[in-house]
């Protein structure tokens, strides 16, 4: 028998066997998905990007106007997802998209709970004192909830 | 341009992975007794062959600027007391992943203390070990933890272990 067909994994090898990747859809997105796809490669693990759509609170009081115009804004990113996902792919076959609506700190985390996700990566970019004010950043409020290990990436164009 | 072409074409072209994690730190509080998991940091050392780097914070008792005998007497012994924790985890560690290396400073546990330190050792990232109940309590927006994500460039893993698997 030979030696090499008794050696296992070592038990010390971190499992990620699915990342799953929050993005906004801005023009830091890209530099967030690459980060993840090369950790990815590097665990052999399949990516799923998540974008979470947040309608606006006043929408139930608007026109019909109104409606149709940010039902226009949901299907635009949805389209940008789709967008996105088909770039990463041709360079990352194992990558697919995930759209959803809502809180997207509470979209995230439960996304990744039900596809039992081994981690999180999250792109932070709105450190200013506006977007420090508003709470803009999801990361912290992802963390916050998220119930398997979570890497924050900044993007150096800060 | 598009930058995923810019970015993973030439790692493609050489047939290698990128490689862009060979110093990891993870800041430990020494000033608490629990034991620290660094189960997921050895892991993520290990996965990349990276350099472990252990910086230990322990906050000083008040009566370390008092010359007196006895206080030196005291302040030692937590000095030495701390480093004592520090070089247990190290050697710890050492068992998962032999590159781990102490760091000691001496203070509270700081996130831009942290941030500076990432920075000097060109850390690739930093390991934020941290239970499940902890991060889930109301105290971790206002905590050094929370701070250290929202300030720092160095990208943060935070390694997030239940409870029921903390040695």
């Amino acid at each position: 028998m030979n030696y090499l067909d008794t050696v296992q994994e070592p038990e010390t090898a971190l499992r990620v066997k699915t990342i799953l990747v929050a993005v906004d859809l801005s023009s830091h997105s890209e530099r967030t998905v690459t980060y993840a796809v090369s950790i990815a490669r590097q665990f052999g693990a399949s990516l799923k990007l998540i974008h979470v759509y947040v309608p606006p609170s006043a929408v139930e009081f608007g026109s019909e106007d109104m409606c149709r115009l940010l039902e226009e804004g949901r299907r635009d990113a949805e389209r940008r997802l789709t967008n996105l996902t088909s770039q990463i792919r041709a360079k990352y076959p194992n990558c697919q998209s995930l759209f959803a609506n809502g809180d997207p700190a509470e979209q995230v985390t439960r996304a990744a709970a039900t596809m039992k996700a081994d981690l999180i990566v999250v792109g932070r970019h709105h450190h200013t004192l506006f977007g420090d004010f508003f709470k803009l950043d999801q990361a912290p409020k992802i963390i916050h909830r998220a119930r398997c290990p979570v890497l924050v990436w900044e993007d150096d164009d800060n | 341009m598009n930058i995923c072409n810019e970015l993973i074409e030439p790692c493609e072209a050489n047939g290698n992975e990128p490689v862009f994690c060979k110093n990891i730190l993870v800041p430990i509080d020494l000033s608490k007794d629990a034991k620290v998991d660094l189960d997921t940091a050895i892991r993520l050392a290990e996965h990349y062959d990276a350099d472990l780097w252990l910086l230990g914070f322990s906050s000083e008792p008040a009566i370390s600027t008092d010359s007196r005998g006895i206080c030196h007497y005291v302040w030692n012994s937590w000095s030495r007391r701390a480093q004592v924790r520090l070089w247990d985890c190290v050697l710890e560690a050492r068992e998962g992943h032999y590159r781990t290396f102490p760091l000691l400073v001496g203070g509270h546990y700081d996130a831009h203390e942290i941030i500076r330190t990432a920075e000097r050792l060109m850390a690739d990232m930093i390991v934020v070990p941290v239970e499940e109940s902890d991060h889930r309590s109301t105290g971790f927006e206002k905590s050094q933890n929370n701070e250290l994500l929202r300030k720092s460039a160095t990208p943060v893993f935070v390694a997030i272990a239940p409870r029921h698997f903390t040695k």
